[in-house]
């Protein structure tokens, strides 16, 4: 059974994460640039404060009136006490089940309170498609088992 | 095997569409009012493009450009990727890596009948069970 744990290490990369101060529109060209989706906020003192992704964008800033120069980051984040978080040892299906429960794509993932990386549906996915791949090609070995059998 | 069909039964087969020459300000009032991601851009009955969530936070301030007049056409995505509702959600996956997207309609010979999104299929994997070996199984004897 797959953990976060796992992906991560499959996955490598690295961990980003924004100020809280920081603009909207600072956070686009990060996400951006990185070539993400969401991205975890932190605070003042380094903690862990909120994740801001590209749906908040979508539907808290022009929608409203406001302007992406001129919003904070911390204004359209989900704050850390709402955030839907995941720790090392989750299973891959408990991401699965808080994607599906919470209509979110991404999962920060926290060991105790440190930010170690974030899960994506995509990163989720790929195993998936990889586990498959592997136990097609183990259930075509065990009929290939069976047929010398016989 | 969990066919596209199955999956848009349970969710509905809504579509929603907007016309390439709409504003982007527009796209983005219809998808927070459908809450969804992206929407399917129509021209005369036909697919032209597809406009996501992804096009606007790329595409629109980090160019200099605002929503409220730049068209759909301008920023949508011209390569569109679709699916049957015979296809399976195996095959909706690769598409959806592969191609580095979220989103896929379903046509039935040309004609736009839903989209079925990357939270859509991992909400049927997860309901479903389906990825078991078990149905693996009765997939490797159908196939031989």
């Amino acid at each position: 059974m797959k953990t976060v744990r796992d992906i991560l290490q499959a996955k490598g990369g690295d961990v980003w994460s924004i100020f809280s101060g920081a603009t909207v529109l600072d956070a686009l060209k990060f996400m951006s640039e990185k070539e993400i989706g969401a991205l975890v906020v932190k605070g003042a003192a380094g903690e862990v404060a909120g994740v801001i992704s590209e749906r908040d964008y979508a539907r808290k800033v022009i929608l409203v009136g406001k302007s992406s120069s001129s919003t904070l980051v911390e204004e359209i984040m989900t704050p850390a006490d709402r955030m839907i978080i995941v720790r090392p040892e989750n299973t891959i299906e408990d991401c699965m089940d808080l994607f599906t429960g919470n209509n979110i794509r991404h999962l920060p993932v926290l060991d105790g309170s440190k930010l170690i990386g974030m899960i994506s549906s995509r990163d989720v996915i790929k195993i998936l498609i990889a586990e498959e791949k592997n136990r097609i090609e183990y259930l075509y070995d065990r009929l290939d088992e069976m047929r010398q059998l016989t | 095997m969990i066919l596209v069909k199955s999956i848009m039964d349970k969710k509905g087969w809504d579509a929603w569409t907007i016309s390439p020459d709409a504003k982007v300000i527009d796209a983005l009032r219809i998808m927070a009012e459908k809450n969804v991601g992206a929407l399917v851009v129509i021209e005369k009955d036909d697919i032209v493009g597809i406009i996501s969530e992804r096009d606007y936070a790329r595409k629109i301030i980090l160019k200099g450009l605002q929503s409220s007049d730049t068209l759909v056409r301008d920023i949508m995505s011209t390569q569109v990727y679709h699916v049957h509702p015979d296809s399976t959600a195996e095959q909706c996956l690769a598409l959806i890596t592969e191609k580095h997207i979220r989103h896929l309609p379903v046509r039935i010979q040309g004609k736009l009948v839903g989209v079925i999104s990357i939270g859509d299929i991992v909400k049927a994997i997860t309901a479903d069970q389906k990825m078991t070996i078990e149905n693996l199984e009765d997939y490797i004897v159908d196939k031989n």
